[in-house]
């Protein structure tokens, strides 16, 4: 649809077992109208680099599951749309599991019995 | 090893409410979930309501509605609508115990609008006006006031069996990469439906049928899994938007803007179908419209149709939004958070969109009883991954009823079987299960989003809204061949902690199961009843098929056979019917 044009997304990355310190990778794709940084992140992960960790659910903008740290603002990625370069970054960069996905909630003692 | 009295496998409603029954029942329940409690699941997507009975509304929890409607009513309505394939004893309950437990959640918070509204199919207003995550947060409350314990981000990949008996799960933890066994004195199923089975869905991405799987292999029993409910008027194109239903709302939904459906050639094939309402149509009858559209090789390239409004002022299209009557569209084409008002700015200029099916419901399952029971001992299962509540079809927001009367049931159940027994030898040397857990990672092959994309492009063409015995066999034979390549699909992500293309393996093994087990009940079933429709057996057979569509593991293999339909109180239609 129209004209292309492309444009620069920058994720957070980071696997606290194996690095020392968290960095950026950029990836570049052609925006469309009507594609959300949701899409822009399944498309990385399909297309140009399947380790990249991401967590979404319903994708119709209820769950809240998809929430990520859009050009610094706490976003929904369903229902914001890739227009221009952003910056992708986790909601809580100190919680982080790998990449953009937090950390879930601890297990109680008492069900981590051998 | 972990252990837990009851574990259940799934966060959403049915799991949620589950688990609260086992700990006020004093047991220990563990919730797996593959996401985020609260944050995955479709309950928590739902834009929804749940039925009660008019009368039980009004007196018990003090709507306004109808009290001339009764439970009986409701029962009977249900019934019909499910082409009295409804197992008649989970009915009595979803019918009986919904208000009470309605009851309780208004209690503990839950926000609803104060008077009743109708649905189609529904003799009185019976929807009790909700959004599933306004719902979801209250079950959160209560299983946090409850201690349940939830294991966030782990997929379970297997009920784990000892002689008959299921004594526990085992599954991989997410967030470390490691395979985990879990023992447990009962497990519940409430893994939802499998509606990522297809190219487009309303559902959420991680819906892949994982429970159907594991059950099928632990030797389930399915029931009328060929009965898949579509909706018709979920948007194909942008991306971004692909399954929302906003044509639905445009065209079809309770204030229509009186938009016109358009096949490629400019045809507004709704003329034919239905003279008088045209688009103005349920949802299934618009997905059946629609799909055939397409079948019969007048739809778009995406697989859908055009929705115009250019034969309406531009005044009425922008004063459309402004008069407020579609509650969950902004002013500003606003819908659950996405502008469509770019989209519709296009519209004006001549520019449709596409619209099409998606994907809904999965009215048929995995067979229980009315106590969510399915047979093998020490396995329960509730919510959308059974089946037996909504028979062939189901009525608007008697979802919401069966996930919560169900969760309840199926905890209770649970509980007092849990109770009665103790930990069952937890069978040492799982290297089996544990090797087919990691053997997708530690190959290189086919890639896994490529073949699901294939997979659910395939079941939406041959699996979809229209179903004929030719293009079944033709999907069973790719299935097989689907399956011989399964061996040698690989990851390129090597890495262990929250692997997506990992997940994407495991998850593509158990949809190709599940494709299976819904092809072969599609083809048993030849005729048209409820939500099925195949088009060389258009009408329903009642002397014939008044029977529920059973499948069975039979060593590996699916054995379909037919059984008569649970009936208690009303006698299902025969042989007469057909004539009627």
């Amino acid at each position: 649809m129209g004209e292309k044009k492309t444009v620069r997304v920058k994720v957070f990355r980071f696997d606290p077992a194996a690095d020392r310190e968290p960095h950026y990778d950029t990836f570049e794709l052609e925006a469309q109208k009507g594609f959300s940084i949701y899409n822009a992140l399944e498309y990385i992960v399909e297309n140009l680099d399947p380790t990249l960790a991401f967590y979404a659910s319903c994708r119709i903008g209820a769950c809240m599951g998809c929430l990520a740290r859009v050009n610094g603002k706490v976003v929904r990625t369903c229902t914001t749309m890739l227009e221009e370069d952003v910056v992708i970054e986790p909601v809580k960069k100190e919680q982080v599991m790998r990449d953009l996905v937090v950390k879930g909630r601890p297990l109680p003692e008492d069900i981590l019995q051998a | 090893m972990l252990k837990a009295d009851v574990v259940i496998i799934g966060s959403g409603g049915a799991g949620a409410r589950a688990a609260v029954e086992v700990a006020r029942r004093g047991l220990k329940p563990l919730i797996l979930t593959k996401g985020k409690m609260g944050r995955s699941g479709a309950t928590v997507a739902a834009i929804a309501d749940f039925e009660v009975d008019s009368r039980s509304a009004t007196e018990i929890l003090g709507l306004r509605g109808d009290p001339r409607d009764s439970k009986e009513k409701f029962f009977e309505d249900t019934l019909a609508a499910g082409g009295y394939l409804n197992n008649q004893k989970i009915l009595e309950r979803h019918v009986n115990e919904i208000p009470e437990i309605a009851r309780e959640l208004l209690e503990q918070g839950l926000k609803v609008a104060p008077e009743l509204s109708q649905a189609p199919g529904q003799s009185y207003p019976r929807s009790v006006i909700t959004t599933g995550a306004r719902l979801v947060r209250v079950l959160h409350k209560m299983c946090r006031e409850a201690k349940v314990a939830v294991y966030e981000h782990f997929m379970a990949t297997d009920l784990v069996k000892k002689d008959d008996r299921v004594v526990g799960v085992v599954g991989l933890d997410l967030s470390t990469g490691q395979f985990v066994e879990i023992a447990a004195r009962a497990v519940i199923l409430a893994t939802g439906g499998g509606m990522q089975m297809y190219r487009y869905t309303t559902a959420p991405d991680e819906l892949t049928g994982d429970g159907h799987a594991m059950a099928f292999r632990a030797g389930a029993t399915f029931v009328d899994l060929e009965m898949i409910q579509f909706m018709g008027g979920v948007m194909l194109a942008p991306p971004a938007v692909e399954g929302i239903c906003f044509g639905f709302t445009l065209c079809a939904d309770v204030n229509p803007l009186g938009c016109w459906l358009l096949n490629k050639f400019g045809v507004r094939f709704m003329e034919a179908v239905d003279p008088l309402h045209k688009e103005f149509v349920t949802r299934d009858k618009l997905a059946l419209a629609i799909a055939t559209e397409v079948f019969e090789g007048r739809g778009t390239e995406r697989g859908g149709v055009y929705l115009s409004v250019s034969h309406l002022p531009r005044q009425v299209v922008d004063n459309y939004p402004q008069h407020k009557n579609v509650p969950w569209l902004s002013p500003d084409w606003e819908m659950y958070g996405f502008s469509f008002k770019q989209i519709m700015e296009e519209a004006k200029a001549g520019q449709a969109l596409e619209i099409g099916v998606a994907s809904h419901f999965f009215c048929g399952g995995v067979r229980v009883d009315e106590n969510g029971f399915t047979g093998i001992p020490g396995l329960y299962a509730a919510g959308e991954v059974t089946g037996g509540t909504q028979g062939g079809n189901r009525l608007s927001g008697n979802a919401l009823t069966q996930v919560l009367v169900q969760g309840r049931a199926a905890g209770t159940a649970a509980a007092a079987f849990a109770r009665t027994v103790g930990f069952g030898d937890f069978p040492r040397g799982l290297s089996g299960f544990a090797g087919r857990v990691y053997a997708p990672l530690e190959r290189r092959g086919i890639s896994p989003f490529e073949m699901r994309k294939a997979l659910q492009k395939l079941c939406w063409e041959k699996l979809g809204v229209v179903r004929t015995e030719q293009s079944l066999q033709c999907l069973l034979e790719q299935l097989a061949a689907y399956k011989k390549e399964l061996p040698h699909v690989g990851c390129r992500a090597k890495n262990r902690v929250y692997n997506r293309e990992w997940m994407e393996a495991l998850q593509l093994e158990n949809l190709i199961t599940l494709a299976e087990l819904v092809a072969m009940s599609a083809l048993q079933r030849r005729e048209s009843r409820g939500v099925h429709y195949r088009r060389d057996f258009p009408a329903a057979n009642y002397g014939a098929f008044t029977m529920n569509n059973i499948l069975e593991n039979k060593e590996g293999r699916v054995a379909a056979r037919f059984e008569p339909v649970v009936a208690t109180r009303v006698a299902p239609p025969g042989e007469d019917a057909n004539h009627g």
